[in-house]
C-alpha cells in the first residue's frame, strides 16, 4: 500500500508529476491539519498497526490534546509557513523524522520527504498508516502538499534540483551524511535544521534509592533505553551515578529483566566487541554481563569515547559525587540528560553556566524519547515559520 | 608450563597426525599449550592482559579459556612481540569499506604456520609435489603488504611445482597458460588451488561459457574463502563439485575453513564432506544469545583455537561465523577429533537511530 504513497523519481522530469510544486501552502495551525494528525494518531494506535511500541508512542504524541498543548501557544503571533521543506530521513526507521515532519506540517509548509531506498518492516507499517489517512477525501489538501519520494543519490542533477527548491531543509543523519547533503546548492535564504550525531545520558541519585522505588527507577530507565535498540540520539548511553552504589546491582537486575527474550542474534557479539575494545583502551573499572544488558563501570578519570557506544543495550556507568563533575563530560554532542532523584533547580543552575556546551534537553527519567517541538536546541516552530513583526 | 614443553607438545602433534590421537588425548595436550599461550600473551601483550583481567581465567576445559572477538584485529594492532621482531604483516582482504585485520608475525610464528599447514595438507593430498594450477592472477602477489589472498597462495604454492596462473589480471581466463598446462599434464595427478568464489565464477563458469573441457581426471582441487557469494547464487557444495567434475574431470575436492587471524591451522573438508579440526587446532560452538558453550549438534558461533600464534594474541578467537559440531572421533573418513560444518556469517547488525541518513547508505 505504501507504494502508492511513495513516488520513485528516476529523472528530473519526474518532478513535474508532483502536485507539491504547483500547490499553495496551507495555513499554519490550520484545523484541517489538527484533524489530520488526530486521524493519524488513531490509525497508529489501531490494531492493524501491530502494536509496535515506537508507533504507539508516535500515535500517543499525535493525540489531538497533545498537539494542541504542544503547538497552540506557539501560534499566538503572526506566523507564515517558510514554504517548501525538504526532509532527509534516516536510513532505518526511526519514527523521529515523522515528528519533525508533523512540526513542519503544523506550520503549514509543503513537505518533500526523501525516504531511504530500502524500507524496513516498521517503516512499511508506518507508511501504510500515513498513506491510508492521506487517501481520505477530506485530507486531499494535505495529500497534495506532502510528497514522499525516493531517488538514488547518484542522480546528482535531481538531488540539486530538489535541494534548490527548499526554503528549509531538515537533515537527519550522522555528521558525514549531513555534511554530504549540505554540499548540495540551496537558495540564499534556505534554512538548515541539522540533527547530526548526538548522544544522551541520565543522572541518578543513588542516595535516594530504596527497596520501594528501585523497580520504578528500572522501569523508567527501560523506557529510555529500550526504544530503537538504544540507538536514537536521545537514548541514554551513559548513567552518571551520584552517591551510593549499594542498590545499583538491584536496579540493573530489574532493568535487565524488563528486556524481552526476543533478542537480536548479534547482540552478545556486539557487546563483546564493545567490552573488549573498552578494555583495550583502559576505560573499564568493572563490567557485568547480564542476560540482555551489558553494564560497564568506567575507570575514574578515563576519558571516554562515546563513538564506541553503538547502543546494544549497554550502559556506561560513571560514578560521580557532585553534579559539577559532569563538566568533564558535557561536550556539545551531549543532547538529552534525563534525571532522577536530583534537584531540578540544582541541575538548571549547573546547565546555565556558560562553560557547559552540551545538554540542550533536561527531562525526567523515562521521558528521553518523548518528542517535543523544542528539539536538539532548536525551536522547530520558529525555524519552520516566518514571524511577522508588527509594531 | 614452559616454552620448551610447548615446543615438545607441538612435536608430538606433528608426529601424531589425525589418525592416531583422539579428542580426549588431543584436548589434554592442547589445553596445556593454551595455558602456556595465555601466560605468554598476558605477559607480552598489554591489550590481551587488560581484556583477560576482566574475568577470572580457569584452565579446566577449553570452554573456560578466554576468547577475543575476532573484530578486535580490525580495530587494534595487537601483538605480543616488539615491533622490531615483526617479520611480516598480514592483512585480511576484508569487505569493501571495512578496515582490514592486521596480523603481526615474527619468524617463529610464520615458520610454525607453514610447518603446520604442510602437515595438515599433506595428510589430505600426499607428500608429492604436484604440478599446480593456481586459480588467480600472479598480480595478487605484487602488493607490498601481503593480502590474505596472496598469503594463502604463497602458503599453498609450497605443495606444488610448475606453478601456473590460470587467470589474467582482469580475472579473465588465461587460455594459453591453461592449454599449455593441460597438454603437459593431461591425465596425470595435478593440484589446483583457488578461492571458492573465484574458482566458481572465473574458472568453472568461464570454462563452461567457452565450452572448454579440461583433462584432469587425476586432479585435486583445494579451495577456501567462504560460501557467502555462492549461497546468494544458490550454488551448493554439491552443485559446485558436480559442475567442477563435468568441466575439468576433477573428482577430488577439499574445501577448507581458515582465516587470516589464524593462518596455518586450517580445517579441511574430508572425503565425506565434513570439516575436520587438525591436531593443532580445535573448535567450540557458542550460543550467540548467551555466548555459553553449545553441545555437539547445536548451531552457534564458531570459536577457533590454534596453538600456532605466539607473536599476536590470536590463539582463541570468537569468529562471526555460525556452525555446528557434527561429531567427535566418529567421522566415516576415519580421522579422529571434532568435525563440523560452517553455516554462514552472523548477519550484520541492524543499525537504527538518528545517525544514518538515507544519503549515506550505499553498497
Amino acid at each position: 500500500m505504501s507504494s502508492n504513497l511513495i513516488k520513485q523519481l528516476n529523472e528530473i522530469t519526474d518532478l513535474g508529476s508532483l502536485d507539491i510544486f504547483s500547490e499553495k501552502s496551507l495555513t499554519p495551525y490550520d484545523p484541517l491539519i489538527i484533524s489530520f494528525t488526530s486521524a493519524l494518531s488513531k490509525q497508529l494506535m489501531a490494531p492493524e498497526s501491530q502494536h509496535i511500541s515506537e508507533l504507539v508512542a508516535l500515535g500517543f504524541w499525535l493525540r489531538e490534546n497533545n498537539i494542541i498543548k504542544e503547538f497552540q501557544h506557539q501560534f499566538t503571533c503572526i506566523r507564515k509557513p517558510v514554504g517548501m521543506v525538504v526532509h532527509y530521513t534516516p536510513a532505518n526507521v526511526d519514527t523521529m523524522f515523522v515528528y519533525s515532519w508533523i512540526c513542519s506540517l503544523v506550520c503549514g509548509n509543503r513537505n518533500l520527504i526523501r525516504l531511504n531506498s530500502r524500507l524496513s518492516e516498521l517503516q512499511n507499517v508506518l507508511l501504510n498508516c500515513i498513506s491510508s489517512v492521506l487517501a481520505k477525501p477530506e485530507f486531499e489538501a494535505v495529500a497534495k502538499t506532502n510528497a514522499f519520494i525516493q531517488y538514488d543519490k547518484s542522480l546528482n542533477e535531481l538531488a540539486i534540483k530538489i535541494s534548490r527548491s527548499a526554503d528549509a531543509r531538515v537533515l537527519w543523519g550522522g555528521d558525514a551524511s549531513v555534511m554530504a547533503i549540505r554540499q548540495l546548492p540551496i537558495k540564499p535564504r534556505c534554512r538548515d535544521i541539522s540533527f547530526s550525531d548526538r548522544y544522551s545520558a541520565s543522572i541518578l541519585n543513588g542516595d535516594e534509592l530504596s527497596a520501594e522505588n528501585i523497580k520504578d527507577v528500572a522501569e523508567h530507565l527501560y523506557r529510555d533505553i529500550h526504544p530503537f535498540n538504544q540507538q536514537a540520539c536521545s537514548s541514554p548511553k551513559i548513567i552518571f551515578w551520584k552517591g551510593s552504589a549499594t542498590l545499583q546491582p538491584e536496579v540493573l537486575n530489574f532493568l535487565d529483566k524488563k528486556f524481552s527474550t526476543n533478542m537480536s542474534v548479534t547482540l552478545k557479539n556486539e557487546q563483546l566487541v564493545m567490552l573488549q575494545s573498552m578494555a583495550v583502551e583502559g576505560e573499564i573499572r568493572q563490567a557485568f554481563t547480564h542476560n540482555s544488558l551489558l553494564s560497564i563501570e568506567i575507570q575514574s578519570g578515563a576519558s571516554i569515547d562515546v563513538t564506541r557506544h553503538n547502543g546494544q543495550f549497554s550502559i556506561w556507568i560513571v560514578p560521580i559525587r557532585r553534579i559539577s563533575e559532569l563538566n568533564d563530560y558535557c561536550d556539545d554532542k551531549l543532547q538529552t540528560l534525563t534525571y532522577w532523584g536530583i534537584n531540578k533547580e540544582e541541575l538548571v543552575k549547573f546547565l546555565s553556566s556558560t562553560s557547559i556546551h552540551g545538554i540542550d534537553r533536561l527531562v525526567p527519567l523515562g521521558q528521553a524519547l518523548s518528542f517535543s517541538s523544542q528539539w536538539d536546541g532548536y525551536s522547530l516552530v520558529d525555524q519552520l515559520t516566518k514571524i511577522v513583526s508588527v509594531e | 608450563m614452559s616454552e620448551s614443553s610447548y615446543q615438545q607438545y607441538l612435536g608430538t602433534l606433528f608426529e601424531a597426525g589425525t589418525n592416531t590421537i583422539d579428542q580426549s588425548q588431543k584436548s589434554a595436550i592442547l589445553l596445556e599449550c593454551f595455558r602456556f599461550l595465555h601466560q605468554h600473551h598476558y605477559a607480552n601483550c598489554e591489550e590481551y592482559q587488560r581484556i583477560t583481567s576482566l574475568s577470572q581465567v580457569k584452565f579446566d576445559r577449553y570452554e573456560d579459556l578466554p576468547f577475543l572477538a575476532v573484530r578486535l584485529f580490525k580495530l587494534y594492532e595487537l601483538k605480543s612481540v616488539p615491533q622490531t621482531e615483526v617479520f611480516k604483516t598480514l592483512s585480511s582482504s576484508g569487505t569493501t569499506g571495512q578496515t582490514p585485520a592486521r596480523i603481526f608475525l615474527d619468524k617463529q610464528t610464520s615458520a610454525r604456520q607453514s610447518k603446520v599447514l604442510v602437515n595438515i595438507m599433506q595428510s589430505f593430498i600426499g607428500k608429492q609435489r604436484l604440478p599446480m594450477l593456481i586459480i588467480d592472477s600472479p598480480a595478487v602477489l605484487k602488493n607490498h603488504t601481503l593480502s590474505a589472498r596472496g598469503a594463502g597462495i604463497q602458503g599453498m604454492a609450497f605443495f606444488g611445482r610448475d606453478h601456473t596462473y590460470a587467470l589474467n589480471e582482469d580475472m579473465s581466463l588465461n587460455v594459453d597458460a591453461i592449454t599449455q598446462f593441460s597438454e603437459k599434464h593431461q591425465g596425470k595427478p595435478v593440484l589446483l588451488f583457488g578461492f571458492t568464489f573465484m574458482v566458481w565464477l572465473h574458472f568453472i563458469k568461464a570454462l563452461q561459457q567457452r565450452n572448454l573441457q579440461l583433462p584432469f581426471t587425476d586432479g585435486v582441487l583445494i579451495h577456501s574463502g567462504g560460501w557467502k557469494k555462492l549461497t546468494e547464487q544458490q550454488v551448493s557444495n554439491q552443485v559446485f563439485k558436480e559442475t567442477l567434475k563435468e568441466v575439468t574431470g576433477i573428482a577430488k575436492v577439499h574445501n577448507f575453513y581458515g582465516m587470516a587471524e589464524q593462518v596455518g591451522s586450517v580445517f579441511v573438508e574430508c572425503e565425506k564432506g565434513h570439516l575436520h579440526a587438525p591436531p593443532f587446532a580445535d573448535i567450540l560452538i557458542r550460543n550467540p544469545y548467551t555466548l555459553e558453550p553449545q553441545s555437539n549438534g547445536e548451531s552457534g558461533l564458531i570459536q577457533v583455537l590454534s596453538m600456532i600464534p605466539t607473536s599476536y594474541p590470536g590463539y582463541s578467537l570468537l569468529t562471526e561465523d555460525m556452525g555446528t559440531v557434527l561429531g567427535e572421533d566418529n567421522c566415516d573418513c576415519g580421522r579422529l577429533g571434532r568435525f563440523f560444518r560452517v553455516e554462514g556469517r552472523l548477519p550484520k547488525t541492524e543499525m537504527r537511530g538518528c545517525s544514518d541518513t538515507a544519503g549515506s547508505t550505499h553498497e
